[in-house]
């Protein structure tokens, strides 16, 4: 009885009498999920009593800091296609995790958090570490509950996964109070497959596939624009087909990235405020766009009101919400991003729109001449980011995940590690959440472990998060950090300086020896500040075995260009 | 221009729904300015319907992000058709 789960897994029984602490240990195991990411408490003891009694069933982190195991969880997610999974305990445990549930309810992130809770009797009684997580996560969560009984845990737990991974994904939380968990009940479980009040499109209607299709074929200047949504349905190879019949030029999200191969001839970079300047001029040049998984973020459009005047737009999301809501379209199609290409593709007459598309070549050469050539490869002065990510993306080798915080770091590398395999890249996109990068490439390289996961990350960010460099020495994660020092909270100062007559206010860092903070940690580390140094550094940053931490001292006041400014039209993007 | 619209919404009842369907307006500092709540005619399903002043594409938002609240089923908002108390009176009886 003590180790549920070897005799769950011995002859799965239907009620089996388990406690709801096992009953959530056996629901895990039906749902597939072999690792956790968490940090324990009161409340939620007697779940951990339970893991420890079912030693090496479940892979269990152990962060120092519970938003550190939602990044992680969330690292894990979008690398594996797998729903993240969280425990923590309640009040300040479960706010901890608030800012992870923000940024995967807006990044589409499936996550399933479990929050300890004070016993049943003393809800609402501002009992010691009680808080209303309910009520506190409602905005950033896609669903969320409390188990008040026990025979309803592997019901509730099975909706969970159901509504966190299906549709759009997200983040759900459900709330466990004490006795529940110590309470007994029979276990049996049943997966949800569908739920009556909540019901994904994933077909896209064919009427309008067939006008998609007819307005694709005619275009002269089809442009596609997409984003996670590929990703999330696994649509990569419907994306690269569908690219290469329409002969269409295609640009990425953010989020996009790695959703097409960056060595494609029909990929022509990131759209949006630090994107690549070739698409988004051609936005507005555009006769015809086709917006796949992706959601007019502003950092994208730019001024919505002149944004695609002169196209017409497709838009195909399988949220609802999204369509029409940023940008106003010709037509909307609710669907899921794979099921709308497999209907698409074969409707696409093969078209020739080579002239089109080699027209994005002189706008590329015109940002590789002003900008892009200095970033990469300047030749005096202090060692800039774009040539240590240049370089990271070279000594990598075949297998690499990129893990960026945010910042100015996040878009240089962004702009300049290219992507070749799909789901390749964990960013913040929506949110931007300082403190991301290094917990979220725990969760990556625990969900990879066969890949070679690289986190940029700022001076700046990684102070946010930087005890999680203790959990990479204890778990043994051999992740490859690398601190881009610039001394400042770099974006902002650019701002600053743009923006507000370089006035920089509250953006100069005092750093802590990173090297000698990261060898206190157990994590082996170096500096680099010398141009002539960079490669050897770095070779060695891939060449010690297990995780390592590089600190690149850059350029304090690089900027990241091209730019489109605030305020301004993607097509008014400036170079310098 | 900002009207006066009935919004109607047919859900799945449980704790917190209220909750998750006024947030919807909260978020946008949209002011409810009636609300009734009741069990439908159909057995378990919530009817909630509010009263607010909003333009025609905020509240066409607003339904699509109540209906996509896991419990709900539907959601649709009425434009009032004139000032009248009395059509105001039969808005309301639609949703019973
Ligand atoms: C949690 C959080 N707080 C504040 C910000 C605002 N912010 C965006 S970028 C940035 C600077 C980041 O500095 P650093 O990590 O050093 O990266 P750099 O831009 O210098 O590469 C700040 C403060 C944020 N995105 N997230
Ligand atoms: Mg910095």
């Amino acid at each position: 009885m003590r180790t549920c789960v070897k005799t769950y897994r011995e002859n799965k029984k239907p009620g089996m009498k388990v406690t709801g602490s096992e009953a959530v240990l056996l629901s895990l195991l039906e749902e597939g999920v072999d690792t956790l990411f968490g940090y324990p408490g009161g409340a939620i003891m007697p779940f951990y009593d339970a893991l420890h009694l079912n030693d090496g069933c479940f892979n269990h982190v152990l962060t120092r800091h519970e938003q550190g195991a939602i990044h992680a969880a969330q690292g894990y997610a979008r690398v594996t296609h797998k729903t993240g999974v969280v425990i923590t305990t309640s009040g300040p445990g479960a706010t901890n995790i608030l800012t992870g549930l923000a940024d995967a309810y807006l990044d589409s992130t499936p996550l399933v958090c479990f929050t300890g809770q004070v016993v049943g009797n003393l809800i609402g009684s501002d009992a010691f570490q009680e808080t209303d997580i309910l009520t506190i996560s409602m905005a950033v969560t896609k669903w969320n509950a409390r188990v008040n009984r026990v025979e309803e845990l592997p019901e509730l737990i099975a909706k969970a996964f159901f509504i966190a991974r299906s549709g759009r994904p997200g983040p759900v939380l459900i709330d466990l109070p004490k006795d529940v968990m110590m309470s007994k009940m029979a276990f049996t479980y049943t997966q949800v497959q569908s739920l009556r009040t909540y019901e994904p499109k994933m077909e896209p209607d064919p009427d309008l596939v067939a006008k998609a299709a007819q307005w694709l074929n005619n275009a002269q200047k089809p442009m596609i624009l997409f984003g996670q949504g590929v990703v999330l349905a696994k649509a990569e190879e419907e994306l690269r087909q569908l690219v290469e019949q329409s002969g269409s030029p295609a640009a990425a999200t953010l989020l996009g990235l790695s959703a097409l191969p960056a060595s494609h001839p029909l990929y022509k970079g990131m759209l949006g405020m630090h994107g690549n300047y070739a698409p988004n001029m051609k936005t507005g040049e555009a006769d015809l766009i086709l917006a796949i998984g992706m959601r007019f973020d502003d950092r994208v459009t730019g001024t919505v009101s002149t944004y695609l005047k002169q196209a017409r737009i497709i838009h195909v999301d399988i949220d609802p919400t999204e369509l029409n809501k940023n940008k106003e379209v010709d037509l909307q199609i609710e669907a899921d991003a794979k099921a709308f290409m497999q209907r698409i593709i074969p409707m696409i007459q093969p078209a020739d729109r080579t002239a089109w598309s080699d027209s994005f070549t002189p706008l590329y050469e015109e940002e590789f001449n002003q900008v892009i050539k200095q970033d990469i490869s300047p030749r005096s002065g202090k060692i800039k980011m774009g040539e240590v990510i240049r370089k990271l993306s070279a000594g990598v080798g075949e297998k690499a995940i990129l893990v960026t915080d945010v910042g100015q770091h996040q878009m240089k590398a962004a702009r300049y590690f290219p992507l070749d395999r799909p789901r390749t890249l964990v960013t913040s996109g929506g949110l931007g959440t300082m403190g991301f990068g290094l917990p979220a490439a725990i969760g990556a390289q625990v969900g990879c472990p066969d890949s070679t996961v690289v986190a940029i990350v700022g001076d700046g960010g990684i102070q946010m998060t930087i005890q999680e460099l203790i959990t990479i020495a204890q778990e043994g994660i051999p992740v490859k950090v690398v601190v881009l020092s610039n001394g400042y909270l770099g974006m902002v100062r650019q701002w600053q300086e743009l923006f507000f007559e370089s006035r920089y206010a509250s953006t100069t860092l005092l750093n802590p020896d990173f090297v000698k903070l990261s060898e206190a940690c157990g994590v082996p580390a170096d500096r680099v500040e010398k141009r002539e140094e960079l490669d050897e550094k770095i070779h060695k940053l891939f060449h010690t075995p297990g995780n390592f931490l590089l600190e690149v001292v850059v350029e304090k006041e690089e900027n990241v260009f091209p730019m489109v400014p605030p305020g301004a039209a993607v097509t008014e993007m400036i170079l310098k | 221009m900002k009207k006066e619209y009935l919004v109607t919404t047919l859900a799945q009842d449980r704790v917190g729904l209220l909750s998750r369907v006024a947030m919807v307006f909260s978020r946008r500092g949209i002011n409810i300015e009636r609300l009734t709540l009741a069990e439908s005619a159909m057995k378990g399903i919530a009817s909630i319907s509010m009263v607010i002043h909003t333009d025609g594409r905020t509240a066409r938002q607003i339904v699509k992000q109540i209906e996509k609240q896991v419990e709900v089923l539907q959601a649709f908002a009425a434009e009032r058709p004139g000032i009248n108390q009395h059509m105001e009176k039969d808005l309301q009886m639609v949703t019973y």
